[in-house]
């Protein structure tokens, strides 16, 4: 698999930070050898322990569950040891740097970071203060590639493909690092994608009519559910971000559920469509019920899928293999 | 004490000269500009062959921290850097701590300028007691301890009221107030432009309609009051539209940009200077780009570069905003914003010239005579009788920006690496050579 250049730096660590820098078919290479490792798992019942003697950091600097988990389930079931570094335990409570925390960590003897944090680019900044690998699990509300992988791979077990296909993504797309990550790459495998929220959710109107950024100016624009939904061969719907609204809040949690909620009989027409929600679901607010328990739905699917996919960036980012 | 300053291209805006000249000062003071001469008795002789000669700049916007955060910068180090750039008188802003909001924290100011300064420091007072929201300060007392002008940069004076009452003193007194335009409830969260690549970024962006709104307010404000507004760092199209209409409406307004404003775009945030390439530089994210108000789009620069070259923009102001490393050293939302500039500014700005968008007599009067008109002082020129403030300038020469050797304890800039060309090689300040380039290490 050719190496993605821009995201290795001089020192030579690999850091898998976001999806951007990696062509269709590196994204390609990386959920093969996530469905490989599904195969080796659900044939043998584990893995194979390629990564014995790997310490790996959780740094989670926000909340999660699924991602950090997922992230320590993956790391053990490859035989590394995981270390959880609890931020909000932690001395920076009494005022530690992140750069300070971040090479205590290193010279605790990490030899990985995973990372996630409310800041946008703090992986990147992680990268720049260490000499270890550096894993994005999710930076504010710009990236989250490995969540990517684990939906492009359910979308991959149910249409076969991921070129020429229609997605819809409902919901809080400006605040979402899951909608920036997963349009991206759908993109460049040449897929359509239509984004629909309401109007505060969205970009200004402004930078939407002067986009030319690849590949967010391939993002078709609407509030009109149905209109996305129309022959979609998926529809990831997205949670309300209001920690990261602006004040006051894009709209309020009521507002949202009545005009903008994603219901069953919104779905139940499109036969073909499968439902996606990187979780967590405000369920009744970004999802009703009825949806989200629909045979549609793949929420499950895609936990199962994470844990592969972070199996797979794990062992990209400690390989040695040459471009 | 003869200084003349031999063989160099002397332009002057004030006096309209732009010819080979040579400057003759007597004990620190303009004496007169004469054809070039081929010898001087008793006279210390300053080669400029081959080099501009213009006044000293004038930076009607600079943050020397002194008092109060002197490990971002002080008097000494702040006026040490204002030398290297080529800048012999610096406006101090207010927002120190404790900030310059009564007569005897004037005082305090002008007695560490006077043990420390290595060029002329002029005080600007605050707006409001703490810079806080409402309470306005004693103008006549700040003005009579020596403010030059008055504001709360970089909190914008968000009640329109008090900017009104703001604006009311100071056309008592003759004095500009300078706001530092930015609808704070716009701004909220935001930490860069907002636009596609704050959208690609994942930041909360600022829109250019916060600057936009808060400069026509200051506007319609500043005709109501017959006051003197002095709009600092200008960065949007849109606030330039307004500035533009004041302006053909005959109201005595005046405008500042940032060398950054002027050459650097917000696509500067994803590292790699500003070039988009597949995926995201590892220098992304880089705080050294963070800066209040924000970089801009290409839009933005193209409408004030042709602004500076038509004097719509009367002035080049620095904005020199130095902070301590670990200020900047963080995530990007974290950082502290502000760019250590007045060690580059000459740098940047002179590829302006370069790619004909000014010409260098332009460009020098938006940094000598604009300013000191703007401020009302005998400077920016070389009038007989005016201190003897000269910057040598080789237009011709190539550096690398290198944040190691500033002289600035401030090296938040994000244009270390970054090739430049056109210098300031050497200072004069009152006659005496405090910055000379051939004694860098």
């Amino acid at each position: 698999m050719t190496t993605a250049a821009a995201l290795t730096d001089s020192r030579s660590a690999r850091h898998f930070l976001d999806l951007d820098a990696f062509k269709w078919d590196d994204i390609w290479a990386l959920l093969t050898a996530a469905r490989e490792q599904r195969e080796r798992f659900a044939k043998d019942g584990a893995a194979e322990q390629t990564l014995k003697g790997q310490r790996v950091v959780g740094a989670f600097f926000e909340h999660s569950t699924r991602t950090r988990v997922s992230f320590e389930t993956a790391a053990k079931s490859l035989g590394a040891e995981f270390i959880d570094f609890q931020a909000r335990d932690s001395s920076m409570a009494k005022g530690e740097s992140p750069r300070n925390t971040l090479r205590t960590l290193q010279a605790l003897g990490a030899t990985a970071l995973v990372t996630r944090h409310a800041s946008a680019g703090f992986p990147y900044f992680a990268a720049r203060c260490l000499d270890i690998p550096v894993v994005n699990a999710g930076d504010g509300a710009h990236a989250h590639p490995t969540q990517t992988l684990a939906d492009l791979m359910t979308i991959l077990d149910k249409h076969d493909t991921l070129r020429d296909l229609k997605v819809a993504i409902a919901g809080d797309f400006l605040h979402s690092r899951v909608a920036r990550s997963f349009a991206s790459a759908l993109i460049k495998f040449g897929s359509q994608v239509v984004a629909v929220a309401p109007a505060s959710m969205q970009p200004s109107a402004a930078v939407k009519a002067r986009m030319t950024l690849k590949p967010y100016a391939q993002i078709q624009w609407t509030n009109n559910l149905g209109d996305a939904v129309k022959e979609a061969h998926a529809l990831m719907v997205l949670r309300v971000h209001r920690e990261r609204h602006q004040s006051p809040p894009a709209l309020a949690f009521a507002a949202y559920a009545n005009r903008f909620a994603t219901r069953y009989a919104d779905i139940a027409d499109s036969k073909g469509l499968i439902v996606l929600h990187a979780g967590p679901v405000n369920e009744g607010v970004d999802l009703a019920s009825d949806a989200l328990r629909s045979e549609n739905s793949q929420v499950e699917r895609q936990v199962e899928n994470g844990l592969f996919a972070r199996m797979a960036v794990l062992r990209y980012v400690f390989s040695e293999d040459a471009d | 004490m003869r200084l003349v300053v031999a063989g160099g291209h002397v332009i002057d805006a004030g006096r309209d000269i732009a010819r080979s000249a040579d400057v003759i000062a007597v004990d620190g003071l303009i004496e007169d500009v004469v054809a070039p001469g081929d010898s001087y008795d008793d006279a210390e002789i300053v080669d400029a062959s081959g080099l501009i000669v213009s006044p000293g700049f004038v930076d009607l916007h600079t943050h020397l921290r002194e008092p109060g955060d002197v490990a971002k910068e002080t008097v000494a180090t702040g006026t040490a850097a204002a030398a290297r750039g080529g800048f012999t008188t610096v406006c101090a802003m207010p927002n120190t701590n404790p900030p310059m909001d009564a007569p005897e924290t004037v005082g305090y100011l002008k007695s560490l300028i006077e043990r420390d300064a290595r060029v002329r420091v002029e005080i600007i007072g605050a707006i409001t007691k703490r810079l806080g929201a409402d309470e306005l300060t004693d103008m006549y007392a700040l003005a009579d301890a020596g403010a030059i002008a008055f504001s709360n940069d970089g909190l914008p004076v968000a009640r329109a009221s008090v900017m009104r009452r703001a604006l009311e003193l100071a056309s008592d007194i003759g004095a500009p107030i300078i706001n530092h335009a930015e609808e704070p409830s716009l701004v909220g969260k935001g930490v860069m432009h907002e636009g596609e690549i704050a959208f690609g970024l994942g930041l909360p962006g600022v829109p250019a309609e916060a600057e936009a709104a808060m400069t026509a307010r200051d506007i319609e404000l500043a005709a109501l009051t017959n006051a003197r507004l002095h709009i600092p760092h200008l960065s949007t199209a849109k606030a330039l539209r307004h500035l533009e209409r004041a302006k053909a409406d005959g109201l005595n307004i005046t405008a500042e940009a940032t060398p950054h404003h002027l050459r650097l775009t917000d696509r500067w945030v994803m590292g790699a200077f500003g070039e988009i390439g597949d995926g995201l530089d590892l220098r992304a994210y880089d705080a050294n780009a963070r800066v209040n108000p924000p970089l801009r789009t290409q839009a933005d620069v193209d409408a004030l570069t042709e602004a500076l070259r038509l004097g719509v923009i009367d002035a080049v102001a620095t904005d020199h905003a130095p902070h301590a490393l670990i200020d900047k050293e963080t995530m990007f939302d974290a950082a502290s914003p502000g760019i250590s500039g007045l060690e580059t500014a000459f740098g940047l700005v002179a590829q302006l010239v370069h790619e004909d968008k000014i010409t260098l007599g332009a460009l020098i009067e938006r940094l000598t005579y604009a300013p000191a008109q703007i401020i009302n002082r005998e400077l920016g020129t070389f009038q007989k009788g005016y201190s003897a403030d000269i910057a040598l300038i080789d237009m011709n020469r190539e550096w690398v920006v290198d944040s190691r050797r500033f002289a600035s304890k401030g090296r938040n800039t994000p244009l270390d690496g970054f090739k430049l060309k056109g210098r300031v090689v050497k200072t004069i300040y009152r006659g005496k050579v405090v910055y000379d380039e051939s004694a860098d290490d």
